[in-house]
């Protein structure tokens, strides 16, 4: 019964491990597995699962992502509500996403940073992140958040059906250190959550709406529940998560996960 | 063992009245300890960050054996008498000095007061110069240099 952990563990190149980090050659997601730690008493908050690759990646609404082991970050952060912000999804949701919009315009100093509505961050005008937020009750009681990011990485080579995905090192020619995203990530977002007040959410919708992808201009959605397909422009998201559209007979509100894109 | 097997083993541990577990298999070792007696793991404190207590090793290093009970996090040491601590006010990259080829801000046996700049905290490529809160004497450097910090982490020892 040799491990054969011991051989994928030798690709990482990490040599001392924090104690924070669950590192896992491969799992189902790093989603799943932090949510079983965290109902299972066995998480805490500022622990992060990574793995070198999944096997059940998943995104928002189950799509499939196209990753290959080793290359890509996917990482699920395991936070407490406790602040102010953690108490709303749609708050912790906008503060990610605008806090990973953030540092990628710190280490691609030439890059255009997107937020796509709801929570994908877009570089040079392709997707590089999708971030998935789940939550883990116990009875009435939240008691903890998983917030999992995946970001194309060192992948250079996609399949070709993806004409909109992208990756770090694809946009900058960098070879980027895995570890040191998923470490950076931590404390960005870590050092957010100790400092939250409500005061300053309306800071981080602003941060927000001024990463918004094709903010200002017409796009063509598909609206879910009814399969409708119109064109709208993008005005803004408001405080409570949902997307403000202007179509030709006034503004309307959409909720999270109610439109498609087509790009 | 596979890392599963692992996973179910401490679960089994954490549900059950066993302080320690020790597996043999080969060359493979395994040590499963709990942390404290009261371990039913419905309640944790909210409001605190907690250092793991004994499963970060299992599951950080699964071919380490044994796996060790001890935290991992460098505990605050104790202040000498007298002796009061700066502490780091983010989560980050602790760095004594603004650039590798710059003095540190301050060594044992400075006097600082508050307001002045005693380290950086790098996070997310962003530093943040660390103001002192108080003044004394610096006695003591708790930290390396380009070493990672977590929220609270005592840094220096001001007499």
């Amino acid at each position: 019964m040799r491990p054969k952990l011991r051989n994928l563990l030798a690709i990482n190149t990490v040599k001392a491990y924090p104690n924070w980090l669950h590192y896992l050659p491969t799992v189902d997601s790093t989603n799943i597995y932090a949510t079983r730690l965290a109902e299972d008493g066995l998480a805490h908050h500022g622990e992060v699962v990574w793995a070198l690759d999944q096997t059940q990646g998943r995104g928002q609404r189950g799509k499939q992502w196209d990753t290959r082991p080793g290359e890509n970050v996917m990482m699920s952060l395991i936070v407490q509500p406790t602040g102010a912000l953690t108490r709303s999804p749609a708050h912790l949701n906008m503060m990610v996403a605008a806090t990973i919009a953030r540092y990628f315009e710190a280490i691609g100093k030439n890059w255009t940073v997107h937020i796509k509505w709801p929570n994908d961050i877009y570089v040079n005008d392709k997707k590089a992140v999708g971030i998935l937020i789940e939550n883990v009750f116990r009875g009435m009681q939240w008691t903890n958040a998983v917030i999992g990011i995946g970001i194309n990485v060192n992948q250079t080579n996609f399949n070709p059906e993806l004409t909109r995905a992208t990756s770090l090192k694809a946009e900058s020619g960098k070879e980027y250190d895995l570890f040191e995203i998923i470490n950076d990530l931590r404390s960005g977002l870590l050092n957010e959550l100790i400092y939250y007040k409500p005061e300053l959410f309306k800071h981080t919708l602003q941060q927000y709406n001024q990463f918004l992808y094709k903010r200002g201009e017409e796009v063509r959605f598909t609206h879910m529940p009814d399969g409708t397909v119109f064109t709208a422009r993008i005005i803004a998201v408001s405080g409570d998560g949902t997307l403000i559209l202007e179509q030709e007979d006034g503004m309307h509100t959409y909720p999270f996960g109610s439109l498609q894109w087509h790009l | 063992m596979e890392y599963k097997q692992i996973q179910e083993l401490l679960k089994a541990v954490n549900k059950s009245n066993i302080s320690e577990l020790s597996i043999k298999d080969g060359d493979f070792e395994i040590t499963i300890k709990q942390a404290t007696a009261e371990a039913p793991i419905t309640a944790i404190p909210v409001a605190q960050y907690q250092p793991m207590p004994q499963v970060a090793p299992v599951a950080a290093a699964p071919v380490a054996a044994p796996a060790p009970a001890a935290p991992a996090a460098p505990v605050a040491e104790a202040p000498a008498a007298g002796g009061k601590v700066i502490k780091s006010p983010m989560i980050g990259t602790f760095y004594r000095s603004s650039s590798p080829d710059k003095p540190p801000f301050v060594g044992v046996g400075d006097e600082i007061k508050a307001g002045d700049v005693v380290c950086i905290v790098e996070a997310m490529k962003l530093f943040n110069e660390i103001e002192s809160d108080l003044g004394g004497r610096i006695v003591k450097v708790l930290v390396d240099d380009g070493t990672p910090v977590e929220y609270d982490q005592p840094l220096f020892i001001v007499e």
